[in-house]
């Protein structure tokens, strides 16, 4: 063991830091709160022009060893702001956060050791270097000699299927690919804690469904902290959301909670060619409410009810028993996320 | 049937209407001098935004030239040597120098602004909705020579006077008539070779070294601070196809004796009419021909 | 994969580090720059005329005054009439200067452009390592560019040049590059606070360049920039590096640049290194890493 980097006070933190591993909390937040002050400079003239951002407002979050946790917010709320903090690129005004027991204002070197950070920008890597370079070139800045690099540039890039294109620079690869360099290099170090901000953000569906599964197949043990505007994403990969706006988490629990809290109807989307009679929809038991806006002879019919799935075959025989109009498409509509947040905030995420 | 016939008329109708307006007198020209007016008054505004960086520019200049002169100080002793005198027929090398560096601006101006014109606009990221306007690009980068002279002449004077109060030399302004018919016939063949440089650097991605390479290499050759006698033949010949050479050793003769022998003088505008027209022939042919080669391998916007 | 080995590879990583992490690190930094700047084929080509095009205007600005490669003037101000060789030694070390400023100076604007500034910010490197590293590959760049150059200048120019000094030379050049960190520190400094730091880095390297014995001794300087020349860690390294190289092991004066470097040094490199730990952390509280 080397000894010689290692100070007192060090051996004590690892020691803490087994502790709270076995507390089972991996990432901690504690009050963390960040302002930015912009000063702005009116011409050369002296008066300045101050302006203020509560980027973080004294965010608290704890998250359990091996949980995904998902920040959910539109642009400009605050998570990348959150991952920067934590990630030790921006210092927060107050608060504390600690990532596998270490202190990220600290003991920054060992937070950062203890995380891999995925910025979901393609310009994170060396598009000069070949994908193997840009791993190889990364793992010796994670204390690895080349050997070990080497071996694990294969083998990661192995996982992402990226062999065959190894020694192709990076530059002449397709926006895909390059984001999964970007996501691999995040895992060299194979790190207990990941902060992936927008992991999959502007991938093509095939590429986003491929890094979602291995999130979810592959990096199990791993304790996950993902900012994404994707509903179906946080829904789909999170065991816990926290919906964050203007600095602040707005509400929190895992996505079905956080569904349950905001409505407890589903709505029915029916697509018509023709006019129904909205009247005799009305009448069925269980409807809560029924429109329908009318375009080029065809009509687009919102119903809503305490159990959609229960209602749709109702409301489809009726249709199908009016003359006048023809179902075209048909959908049952769960509140999503987005409704979530609308109603907290008052606006859509994807805004 | 009937809808064929409806979308044609419509397709005739609105043939009419655009023959109406806008793209009636509509057509790719050669040379767009309309915008080439609206980029370098957009140019120059934002120029004037920056006053600092005209400072700046003229003021930079010496300490890239100043070493030359300390160290012909060195190597001379102070202000004049009998050889310098014996190869140049001058006697001042810091008044010889000087009146060089004014010009040196100018070749300065004419590789790293117009040459890399579009570089500037890519790293604002203006240079693709640019490119996407119906304007010859030959025209963009006219505006963007015009307007650079403007804000090069400001710095070339600040550089002068500096230099001469630095140096403590002065010039006569007997022949300032000539001196402006040789800057503008220079400065007008600048814009040629500023077209060449361009078309190259479109072709070669790394502009950087590019403009390095060239600028020194005219640097090497221009008998700024040193007379054309002592370089090697062969270098001799190619610095007299730059279009600044002619023009330096015309406007060092009027600015520190004042007079020029008439016969020489017509020879020498001549020649620069030559080199004028030269350069803007090859400008604008390699420039077409990078604009090409670019186009066909689709890396216009990359660099 | 399986869960023992995957954690053994985070744990190794854990328990290295160090100074041997860091100097893999630098190490490392210094060979991804050496493969960016090959791959832009027209820098290789720059690379090998480089040497030619910063002596030549200079060998030809002295030719004019001179008129022959001695000049009995020079003799009186620097000890040696040999003009061309003083120089050919001078402005091949300046190239080492120009690179460690400019090069280094400019690296996390250059890392911040491309994008990679903030992955290489998350990794547990200490922030000054990459200053360090990207010093180391300027120095093996700058270095070779210095090699070039005086076989260059031997070769086709008449400089002659005293073997037994390359040794003691290159002991210069390391006393040389610490001094010069302590700048590349400052300077990278301004890079991070200012949006146009490029000018400030041009002018002050500029003035560091022309305050030193590069071209010509310090004594053509007016009286009062003299001084301050004698205040900058390259005035004596270059005056101590063209004389072991010029004189051989046994140069005049050196004992006195060697201590004056040495005090420099660490005057310069102090500074530098508190400069950058504090204007590293100012930057991460305005939060202006990204989009200084």
């Amino acid at each position: 063991m080397n000894i010689l980097g290692f100070t007192n006070t060090n051996i004590l933190t690892l020691f803490l830091g087994e502790v709270i591993i076995l507390n089972k909390i991996a990432v901690e937040i504690q009050d963390l709160s960040k302002t930015f002050i912009s000063v702005k400079k009116k011409a050369v003239i002296i008066p300045v022009e101050k302006t203020r951002v509560d980027a973080l407002k004294s965010i608290t979050l704890d998250i359990p060893k091996g949980q995904i946790y998902g920040l959910l917010g539109p642009n400009g709320a605050g998570k990348t702001t959150l991952i920067k903090c934590l990630a030790t690129l921006v210092l927060p005004t107050s608060g504390t956060a600690r990532v596998h027991g270490y202190d990220v204002l600290k003991e920054s070197t060992y937070a950062r050791a203890s995380m891999g950070v995925c910025q979901g920008n393609e310009r994170s890597i060396y598009w000069k270097l070949t994908a193997r370079e840009n791993i190889i070139f990364f793992a010796k800045l994670y204390r690895m000699p080349q050997n070990e690099a080497k071996e694990r540039a294969d083998e990661l890039l192995g996982q992402m299927g990226l062999l065959e294109k190894a020694d192709i620079k990076t530059e002449e690869l397709s926006h895909g690919m390059r984001m999964k360099i970007v996501f691999a290099r995040a895992l060299i170090h194979d790190p207990p804690v990941l902060l992936l901000d927008e992991p999959t953000q502007g991938l093509d569906p095939t590429f986003a469904t491929d890094l979602r599964q291995y999130i979810r197949n592959s990096l199990k043990s791993k304790t996950i902290l993902l900012t994404t505007h994707y509903m179906h994403e946080a829904d789909l990969l999170c065991d816990k959301i926290a919906l964050i706006n203007e600095g602040e988490i707005k509400s929190f629990g895992s996505p079905q909670e956080l569904k349950e809290d905001v409505r407890d109807y589903d709505s029915i989307h029916i697509k018509t060619k023709g006019d129904p009679d909205l009247g005799l929809i009305r009448e069925i038991d269980g409807v809560m409410s029924a429109n329908s806006t009318t375009r080029n002879g065809y009509s687009e019919l919102v119903v809503t009810a305490k159990d959609g799935y229960d209602l749709a075959h109702h409301v489809l025989n009726l249709i199908h028993q009016d003359q006048s109009a023809r179902v075209e498409h048909f959908e049952i509509k769960e509140p999503s996320l987005d409704d979530v947040f609308l109603k907290l905030t008052g606006r859509r995420i994807e805004d | 049937m009937m809808q064929t016939r409806e979308s044609l008329r419509s397709a005739d109708e609105e043939r009419e209407e655009l023959e109406n307006g806008y793209l009636t007198d509509f057509q790719p020209r050669m040379m767009d001098w309309n915008a080439s007016r609206i980029f370098a008054v957009k140019n120059i505004r934002i120029a004037i935004r920056y006053p600092t960086n005209v400072l700046i520019w003229g003021l930079l200049p010496i300490l890239w030239l100043a070493p030359y002169l300390l160290m012909m100080t060195a190597v001379a002793g102070p202000g004049t040597s009998e050889y310098f005198s014996e190869v140049s027929g001058f006697s001042d090398f810091l008044q010889f120098a000087v009146i060089g560096w004014f010009i040196f601006k100018y070749i300065d101006a004419s590789i790293w602004s117009i040459g890399n014109n579009f570089r500037w606009e890519q790293f604002s990221g203006t240079l693709e909705p640019l490119f996407v306007t119906p304007v010859p690009r030959i025209s963009i980068l006219l505006g963007a020579a015009f307007s650079d002279t403007v804000q090069t002449t400001i710095s070339a004077f600040i550089l002068l006077f500096t230099a001469m109060a630095l140096f403590g030399v002065s010039y006569t302004l007997v022949a300032v008539g000539p001196i402006i018919v040789i800057m503008l016939l220079m400065i007008i063949a600048f814009y040629g070779f500023g077209f060449m440089l361009a078309g190259m650097i479109l072709v070669f991605k790394d502009p950087s070294v590019l403009t390095e390479l060239i600028n020194n290499a005219v640097f090497t050759v221009s008998p700024i601070t040193y007379p054309l006698q002592v370089l090697p033949a062969p270098a001799r010949f190619a610095a007299y196809l730059i279009p600044s050479t002619i023009a330096i050793v015309v406007i060092r003769d009027l600015a520190i004796i004042g007079t020029y022998d008439l016969f020489l003088f017509l020879q020498s505008i001549a020649l620069m009419c030559g080199i004028l027209i030269f350069f803007w022939a090859v400008g604008i042919g390699v420039f077409n021909y990078g604009e090409k080669w670019t186009k066909e391998r689709g890396s216009m916007g990359g660099f | 994969m399986t869960q023992t080995e995957s954690s053994s590879l985070h744990e190794k990583m854990m328990k290295r580090g160090g100074l041997r992490a860091e100097l893999r690190a630098a190490n490392a930094l210094s060979i991804k720059q050496w493969r960016v700047e090959f791959s832009y084929p027209l820098s290789v080509l720059y690379f090998i005329v480089m040497p030619f095009l910063w002596f030549l205007p200079m060998l030809l600005a002295g030719t004019a005054v001179a008129g022959s490669p001695t000049s009995s003037v020079f003799g009186t101000y620097t000890g040696t009439t040999d003009w061309v060789t003083y120089i050919a030694i001078g402005s091949a070390f300046s190239g080492l200067a120009m690179s460690l400023f400019w090069g280094t100076g400019m690296a996390f604007r250059r890392e911040q452009n491309v994008g990679t500034l903030e992955t290489l910010m998350t990794t547990p490197i200490r922030r000054d390592t990459i200053v360090w590293g990207t010093m180391l590959h300027n120095v093996q760049h700058g270095g070779l560019g210095v090699i070039l150059q005086l076989i260059f200048s031997v070769l086709f120019f008449g400089a002659t040049l005293n073997l037994w000094g390359v040794f003691p030379a290159l002991g210069i050049v390391v006393l040389a590059v610490i001094g010069m960190q302590g700048i590349v520190f400052a300077l990278t400094c301004i890079v991070l606070l200012a949006k146009q730091g490029w000018m400030i880095i041009e002018v002050v390297s500029e003035v560091f360049l022309i305050i030193a014995p590069i071209s010509y001794p310090i004594v053509v300087l007016p009286p009062i920039l003299q001084y301050v020349s004698l205040a900058s860690p390259l005035t004596w390294s270059v005056d101590a590096f063209r004389s072991f190289l010029m004189y051989g092991f046994l140069a005049p004066g050196i004992i006195q640049a060697v201590a004056a470097l040495l005090i420099i040094d660490i005057l310069f490199i102090v500074v530098g290194s508190l400069l950058f730990k504090y204007t590293e952390r100012y930057v991460r509280a305005q939060g202006a890493l990204s989009q200084f």
